[in-house]
Order: C-alpha cells, then sequence, then structure tokens
C-alpha cells in the first residue's frame, strides 16, 4: 500500500504529460509504422470530491485517457499520481515538462526515482503492489449490453469485485449485495436473475453497483448514459448524483454530450485529437467558452423547443487521423476562426499549389514552364519544374501568386508562407515552424490553448 | 400518402406472444416529417419495418392491419403467409405458407428502395464490408430504374460544346473538390467513362487542346452499341412496373375490370420477352459486355448522389469500403442509397443516435436541406425530442405499441396533452434549462412496461401520476382534440378533468 493512504489530499488523480502512442505494424515483418498519438501530452487533475467531465468527438482520446488513469493500459510516457498535495502536483509538472523540453523521447520511469513523487505515481509500481490501489478506483462503462457477463447471476456479479479483494467473507459480501441493490434502485428479488432478463437502464444500475462494491473512492464514468433513452438518462444522472453526495465521490464523467455536463459535472475539460484544449469550471465555460472548438460542441447540441434555434456553427470534415494529427494548433484544419499563424504546413497548401503552379490548369501561370512535382519536406514546400532550372523571374512569378492566392478566400495556408526561394534546380515555399499554442490561464480556473488569446512571452 | 391503420405485429416466442405493435394507426401527407418517439422497446422499429416488410418470419407476423400507400395496400395479398396453428399441448405455433411470402415479397421488392427506402441506425452494419460503398449504391439503381438508365443511354447525342466548356472548367477550377464535381457533372452530360475522363482530367503537364482532343476522341469510342439489348431491358421493366402495379390494385381490392385485363397482358407479354433476356443474361462473357453501359450509367447516377449529399469527393468515395469511411460519411452513403431512386417516403430508424453531436449537426443540416430539395415524405424515429423539434413538423408518440398522442411540433412543445408526452419533456436534459444543480432532474418513475403481459386499461397507468379508477381497466382511444392533435388519454375524455379547461375557449 501507498504510504499516502494515511492522509486524504486534495487532488485525489492528477495526470502529469501523459501519453500512449499504439503502434501501427505493417509490412511482411509486422514493424512499427506509424504510430497513433491517441493521447498526446495531457496534464489533467481531479480534486478530491469533485465531478471533471471530459468532452470531446469520438476519436479524440477521452476513453484511452480515461483507461491510463485507471492503469488499465501502461502510458507511452507521462506519470498518474493519486492522492497526491496540490502544490506537488503543480510542482511535479512544472518539473516534467522542464525535463520533457530538454529530452524529447522521454519514457515513463519505473521504480522509486527518490524524487518525492514515489509515495503517489502509481504508473511506478509494479503490478503487484499496485493491485490493493485497484478497489480504490473503479470505471462503469458505455455499454451496459456488452459489459456485464451474460453467464453470472446479478449476486455473482456484484460479489466478485468484494470477494477478489478479499474485503469481506462470502456471507457478509451477500449481505453488502443485498445493501447494494438498494442503494441503486433494484429490488432484492432481482439477485437471482441474469443481465439479460433487464433493461438498458437496469443494466446499467447493476453497472454502477458493481463499481461502488469495493467501496472505492474514485469513479470513471464513461459515457455512461449514451445508450440508454432520454427518460432513463435522467434516472441515472440522479442517481449517480445521489451517490456522490451519500459517500463524497470523485467523478470522472467522459461523455459527448455537454446536456450531461451541464447538470453532472464542478469542471469541465475539453479533448480534441489527444489534447486538453479548454478548461474550465462548468458555469464559466458554458457562459463563456473561449476556445473555436468549444464553442462549435456547445452550438450542436439540439434544442428541445421548434420555436428556437441556435445559431449552428457546422465543423468542416470529420476529426483528422491521430495517426498524423495537424501541425501547431491540432484543431486548425475545422477552426472558423483560424489565423495564418495556428500552425500551417506545407501539406495545407500541396494540393492547391498542384493547381496554382501548373501551367496548363491555371490560366495566370501561363508564364511557368511544365510543374512535374510538388513534395514536402519537413517545413518546406518544393516545387520542381519538368527539366529546367527555374530562373529569379519565375521564382518572382511564384511569389505574385502566392501573394495573389492568400488574399482569396481560403489561401489561409498561404498566408503563412514565409519566403519563396530558389534552391537546387527548384522553387521552395518556406513555412514557419509549427508551434502549438500555449495553455494560457485567463481567469482563475479557466485554461485555454488557443492562439486567439495572448500568448505568454516566450 | 401513407396511412398505417390498426396495424398489429406480433412475435411468437417460447414465453408466449409479444405484441410489439399493437393497433397502430398514422398518416403522412405528401412532403411531410412525421417524427416518431417512444422509449427503446416501445415498437418504433417494428412499425418501420412492418411498413417496409422485413418482419423476420417467423418468429414475427403482422397480425391485421393495413398500411395505405398511394393508393395501394402494402398488406394485401400477405394475410395468409403466416398463421398460427395450437401446436403441442395448446402452444402457439407459426406456419409459413411459403408460397405466398415468396410472391408478396416479390411484389414488395418492386417497392421497397423504389418508393419506400429506409436508413438503419447503425450504418457500419447495415453497408455490406467487402463491397465498395458506391457500388452498393449503383446495385439499387441497376435493379429499381432500368428504365431510366436506358433511357438515358438511348437518348444519347453527340459530344456539344456546352459539354466541352464544362470539361474545361473541369481541368482549370481553382479547388479540387469542386474540380472533382464538375467532372461528376460533365461525365453524367457526356455519358462519358468516369474512370477515363478523370485520368485525363487528373493528368498533369497536358495543354488544354490536348486534352479536348483526348475527349473527343473517348466520346467517339464510347458511342451507343448494342441498342437493341438497351431497349430489350427497358421494355422488360415497363412491363413488370405495369403488372406489379396492377396486381397490388387488384389485390387491393381497388381495381377496375380495365386493370384485371392489363394485368394479365403485361404479365404475359413479361414472361415471352423475358425468356430471350434470360437467355443472354446466362452467359457470362455476354452478361458482362452487355451489362457495361448499364453499370456506367448508373456509376454516374451515383456520384451525383454522392455529391447531393455533400461528400467532398464522390470520386474517391466511390470506390472506398465502409470500414474506411467515418461514421458520419457511412451515414451519408446510406442517405445517398436511400435517396438513390428518388422514394416517396424515406424511413429514417435513428441515424443519429450513434453519431456524435457535431456529426449529428451535420446529418440534421443536411436532411434539413434535402427536405427542401426532394419531394420526399420522411417518417423519422428517434428516442431524442430534441432532434424531433429541430426537424420534424409532426410528431406521434409511442408507448407500449400504442401510439398516445399525435400533434404539430409546435403544439405539442408547448402544451403536450399525454401524461407521458409530459414526462418525456420533463425529463429532457437541456442545455438551456436551468436545474439547481442539487436538485434531482425531474423523471417518469418505473420502466417499460413488458409488453409479453402488457398492464390492463390504459398501458401508461402504472406509471401515470393522474392513473384514476378507470385507467385500470378501461383502455382509452384515440380521440380528435381539435386543431389537428390527437391524444389517447381519459383526462380529455367526456367526463375527464382536463375535458373541460380545454374544449370551448381553448
Amino acid at each position: 500500500m501507498l504510504p499516502s493512504d494515511r492522509q486524504a489530499h486534495e487532488i485525489l488523480v492528477g495526470a502529469v504529460g501523459l501519453k500512449k502512442h499504439f503502434p501501427v505494424k505493417g509490412g511482411v515483418l509486422r514493424r512499427t509504422i506509424a504510430q497513433v498519438r491517441a493521447v498526446d501530452g495531457v496534464d489533467l487533475f481531479v480534486r478530491r470530491g469533485e465531478t471533471l467531465a471530459l468532452v470531446g468527438e469520438s476519436g479524440c482520446g477521452k476513453t484511452t485517457l480515461g483507461r491510463l488513469l485507471l492503469r488499465l493500459i501502461p502510458p507511452t510516457s507521462g506519470e498518474v499520481l493519486f492522492n497526491v498535495p496540490a502544490n506537488l502536483y503543480a510542482s511535479a509538472r512544472d518539473r516534467w515538462h522542464r525535463i520533457a523540453q530538454d529530452d524529447g523521447a522521454m519514457r515513463s520511469p519505473k521504480g522509486p526515482q527518490g524524487d518525492g513523487l514515489d509515495p503517489y505515481a502509481i504508473t511506478r509500481l509494479r503490478t503487484r503492489a499496485f493491485k490493493p490501489l485497484r478497489r480504490r478506483m473503479q470505471p462503469v462503462f458505455q455499454d451496459p449490453f456488452t459489459s456485464l457477463d451474460p453467464r453470472m447471476l446479478v449476486k455473482d456479479i456484484l460479489a466478485e469485485p468484494i470477494l477478489i479483494n478479499n474485503q469481506m467473507t462470502r456471507p457478509e459480501a451477500m449481505e453488502r449485495v443485498a445493501q447494494l441493490l438498494q442503494e441503486v434502485g433494484l429490488r432484492p428479488d432481482h439477485l437471482y436473475r441474469f443481465p439479460h432478463e433487464f433493461s438498458g437502464g437496469q443494466r446499467q444500475r447493476i453497472a454502477i453497483a458493481r463499481a461502488l462494491a469495493p467501496e472505492p473512492e474514485f469513479l470513471l464514468l464513461d459515457e455512461p448514459t449514451s445508450a440508454l433513452d432520454v427518460s432513463v438518462q435522467a434516472q441515472i444522472l440522479n442517481l449517480l448524483k445521489d451517490i456522490q453526495r451519500r459517500q463524497g465521490l470523485t467523478y470522472l464523467l467522459i461523455t459527448h454530450n455537454l446536456s450531461v455536463v451541464r447538470h453532472m459535472a464542478d469542471r469541465v475539460a475539453v479533448m480534441y485529437l489527444g489534447r486538453i484544449v479548454e478548461e474550465a469550471p462548468t458555469r464559466e465555460l458554458f457562459g463563456s467558452p473561449l476556445h473555436p472548438y468549444t464553442k462549435a460542441l456547445l452550438s450542436a447540441v439540439p434544442v428541445p423547443d421548434p420555436k428556437r434555434r441556435r445559431e449552428k456553427i457546422l465543423l468542416p470534415g470529420d476529426v483528422p487521423s491521430p495517426v498524423d494529427p495537424p501541425t501547431g494548433c491540432r484543431f486548425h484544419t475545422r477552426c472558423n476562426a483560424v489565423m495564418p499563424h495556428c500552425g500551417w504546413s506545407p501539406r495545407d497548401a500541396a494540393s492547391a499549389a498542384a493547381y496554382l503552379f501548373d501551367s496548363s490548369r491555371n490560366p495566370h501561370a501561363s508564364t511557368l514552364p511544365a510543374l512535374s512535382e510538388v513534395s514536402m519536406e519537413g517545413n518546406r514546400l518544393r516545387l520542381l519544374f519538368g527539366g529546367s532550372r527555374p530562373t529569379e523571374a519565375q521564382r518572382q512569378v511564384v511569389a505574385d501568386l502566392v501573394r495573389g492566392r492568400a488574399a482569396e478566400a481560403g489561401g489561409m495556408a498561404f498566408q503563412a508562407i514565409r519566403e519563396v526561394a530558389l534552391a537546387e534546380g527548384s522553387i521552395v515555399l518556406e513555412f514557419p515552424p509549427p508551434l502549438e499554442p500555449a495553455w494560457v490561464e485567463v481567469a482563475p480556473g479557466h485554461s485555454v490553448a488557443c492562439y486567439l488569446y495572448p500568448q505568454p512571452q516566450a | 400518402m401513407l396511412s398505417v391503420q390498426g396495424l398489429q405485429t406480433e412475435f411468437l416466442t417460447p414465453r408466449g406472444v409479444i405484441r410489439a405493435a399493437d393497433g397502430v394507426d398514422f398518416d403522412i401527407q405528401e412532403g411531410e416529417v412525421l417524427g416518431l418517439v417512444g422509449e427503446s422497446g416501445c415498437g418504433k422499429s417494428v412499425t418501420a419495418l412492418s411498413i417496409m416488410y422485413l418482419i423476420p418470419t417467423p418468429p414475427g407476423r403482422i397480425a391485421s392491419g393495413a398500411i395505405w400507400f398511394r393508393g395501394i395496400n402494402l398488406l394485401a395479398g400477405s394475410e395468409n403467409e403466416a398463421t398460427v396453428h395450437r401446436g403441442l399441448g395448446g402452444k402457439p405455433k407459426l406456419v409459413r405458407n411459403d408460397s405466398a411470402l415468396r410472391r408478396h415479397r416479390a411484389r414488395m421488392a418492386k417497392v421497397r428502395g423504389r418508393e419506400v427506402s429506409m436508413i438503419f441506425q447503425e450504418p457500419m452494419s447495415s453497408l455490406n464490408p467487402v463491397l465498395p460503398v458506391g457500388y452498393q449504391i449503383a446495385e439499387v439503381l441497376i435493379y429499381q430504374r432500368r428504365k431510366m438508365i436506358c433511357d438515358r443511354l438511348l437518348a444519347r447525342k453527340a459530344i456539344t460544346d456546352e459539354d466541352l466548356e464544362l470539361f474545361k472548367e473541369a481541368v482549370t477550377h481553382p479547388d479540387a473538390a469542386q474540380r472533382e464535381r464538375l467532372l461528376t457533372d460533365f461525365c453524367l452530360q457526356s455519358a462519358l467513362p468516369v474512370e477515363k475522363v478523370a485520368a485525363i482530367i487528373d493528368r498533369s503537364g497536358l495543354q488544354m487542346e490536348e486534352r479536348l482532343a483526348r475527349i473527343r476522341r473517348l466520346s467517339e469510342r464510347s458511342r451507343t452499341r448494342y441498342a437493341w439489348f438497351l431497349r430489350l431491358a427497358r421494355e422488360l421493366d415497363v412491363l413488370e412496373s405495369e403488372w406489379m402495379t396492377r396486381e397490388w390494385r387488384v389485390l387491393s381490392g381497388v381495381a377496375s375490370s380495365e386493370d384485371d385485363r392489363r394485368r394479365l397482358a403485361a404479365q404475359a407479354q413479361f414472361r415471352s420477352r423475358q425468356v430471350l433476356f434470360k437467355l443472354v443474361m446466362s452467359i457470362p462473357v455476354l452478361h458482362r459486355i452487355l451489362m457495361r453501359p448499364i453499370e456506367e450509367e448508373a456509376r454516374r447516377r451515383v456520384l451525383e448522389q454522392l455529391k447531393n449529399v455533400r461528400i467532398s469527393e464522390p470520386h474517391k468515395v466511390y470506390n472506398e469500403y465502409p470500414h474506411e469511411l467515418s461514421g458520419g460519411m457511412q451515414q451519408r452513403v446510406m442517405i445517398a442509397m436511400a435517396l438513390a431512386c428518388d422514394p416517396a417516403l424515406m424511413i429514417a430508424d435513428e441515424p443519429t443516435t450513434s453519431l456524435d453531436v457535431t456529426t449529428q449537426a451535420q446529418i440534421l443540416t443536411l436532411v434539413r436541406d434535402l427536405r427542401e430539395r426532394i419531394h420526399s415524405s420522411i417518417l423519422y424515429i428517434t428516442h431524442d425530442l430534441a432532434v424531433i423539434a429541430e426537424l420534424c413538423d409532426r410528431v406521434a408518440v409511442m408507448y407500449a405499441g400504442k401510439i398516445v398522442e399525435e400533434a404539430p411540433v409546435g403544439d405539442l412543445f408547448a402544451h403536450p396533452l399525454h401524461p407521458y408526452t409530459e414526462g418525456l419533456l420533463e425529463s429532457i436534459v437541456s442545455l438551456d434549462k436551468e436545474v439547481p444543480s442539487d436538485a434531482p432532474l425531474p423523471t417518469i418513475a418505473g420502466t417499460v412496461p413488458d409488453l409479453l403481459s402488457p398492464p390492463s386499461g390504459c398501458r401508461f397507468h402504472p406509471r401515470c401520476k393522474y392513473a384514476f379508477a378507470r385507467c385500470k381497466t378501461e383502455e382509452p382511444r384515440l380521440l380528435p382534440q381539435g386543431d389537428g392533435r390527437r391524444v389517447a388519454c381519459f383526462l380529455y375524455e367526456e367526463g375527464g378533468s382536463r375535458a373541460a379547461e380545454r374544449s370551448p375557449g381553448a
């Protein structure tokens, strides 16, 4: 057991620089050919007794982050701290970022490090040493149809976590199970039934009872109501709030439904493509959302009133692939408030360039020789013209075309181009090195990562 | 346009008979969007599947009722398909009449997808994982719209200057997605093979004259051949349609003697023509050569459909497999498939439930825009009243296999009549509804009843806060309540406590 058990500290669960990359295997030798950056550098903390909501579209890494916090999967890098004093968490976070800047390929430390965090870091524990902690953090999953064993009776489902943790003898456990059922609003005669005999809402109640069985302090609620009907959803939310009030539990609520967040959460963290983009107290986030992504999410929630229509911000396209996320601010490809310095890269301009500098397509480019290739190298876009070395006059034409395109609608990527140069028998368009927006605290407890808000001086 | 009357669909299970839809009544007007709301297990989907005649038999069967669709009864002639017999020990057993079932399914196959189409909840599981999505849509057209395709192919003219202008624009347009759309338009107008035109457009470093010359040559090479076959295929389609329509009318009992005569004539003609068609089709080489132009034309139509549902690169998406598309894109493909044949009625069964809020907003906007353009009526099934508020004209609320309330959408949200509707509306968790953080959300007590043994009287009475003695014994009927509303509740009937307050002034 961790020495920290003797005391209850302010922050129950804290993540520092947490990353999870899943390898993509391919080829004959099944070698790793790419990394899915599901969670890519997340700092997050949950205070004791509060509900933190984690919001985002599917595929943004919410569920992976939840699993990392419970140590159901090992992180690629970063640490998870459990039951830690607030000042220690803050210093751990600062130090992690200092080290991470020096050494890009950092891994999670294993075993004691002697840096004062050993009593709190659950990612440093060996599996066996971690086991007693498992009962203190429990998950409730999205789909109650698949998360309950269809061959077990309800009483066995509920007794298993108690018995596994050697908390009670079997007869005691049975008493506790009956009491648990009552707590979640089911009847004692439901004990001797199988999960398939229940409706969706009742099954979710059983899943909640199972999570409560080993008397945890922290519950991970992974989309607990999204598989349920609207009317049942309200019942389950009431139940969760009720239990929290009675037992002083801490919740991490993962969801994509913002109306649920409004009723349940004290604080909200908005996630996009593996990163947290905004974090704020609930009232403030709904009152004055800052990040354009948060605004779009809020506007997309349907209004249950035919007379009123909310002005919708429709995000174009889908979430980009986390295998190769956009450079700079990850949201810039879909953002409606995007600016030239949001992190545009050659990738965003390549397809337009193939048209813009092709003399056979674009009448304004008729003085250029035939375009043979457009290639990307780091933050440079290289234009090769068939056979001939480009001249200074042609460079000027290309620069004019870039300027013209930048002035048009949708030419934001071209506005970002810093320089048009002649190099190695080709014309090179140079982009600024992509930087991610800094994490700025705009108001107490309200932080956002977006270039719209004043960035700290480097 | 569609009128469902007293629809009863039941499932025979080892535990007994489950009436999933028990006397469902509703109408949909031309061009209207009707929302069907209810909790899961209340029979919404079963109602939709009954209209499509997709109820699995056994264990299900449509016990009684009528579905009138544009003057024909879609259930006519299906009465004797599955009958309940008493088996051993008095247990009910479903016996199928296979030949009747087959005949009815053949008739329905010409309505389903063509006149009535459906979008399902899980796009991933309703698309075929081993076929490219474009081909799956094209299949619908090849099967259901052969006449239109053959007409277009037979009417093909030589390429005009107007077409060439379009082609020029498709080459020079600055936006790649827009170029792709122009390519689709050009191929549809000139009836040239998409792949080959795309190759000419995408080739970089070619001068415009060279491109135009290649297009001209392509157009000369691909003039209409085998016109006799196209005419044959067209005639078969026409005859079959006539035969089927007349047969539907005869079965529905609305036929004149003229109908009967013409049906027999069309049937006989169809059978005689079909011999040649089947003979030709039975030779694989001929089949491939002759069907190629039809498939090409279907492909061009599909690209246009994909464009209509705002897929930005239809040409690329055509060849992709379902797993390569995101949930929102898959649902767009499903919508394109449902709309491929310009159906008169589109049934959408929870099309956005498995999607994100942002994608849901995209799809809802798309459906709302399509509404203006297409002329289909839509039956929109969902459990989310917020979606209904955004999209529908009228709402029918369903509970335990019955419609309990039906009203125009504004009235329903302003003054719900049935206690169940009231409860549903209260229990919505909404962004705009200010609920004090420590007060519990209002809910409807209890759960949906087991349809195996539904409660006596009004099925909602065990959960209803206004229930009184009459509710337990008598079943309320769905009665009109003025201004286009209907409700099944004793509160509003003769002697009910709320009847008086609503009747004169309200």
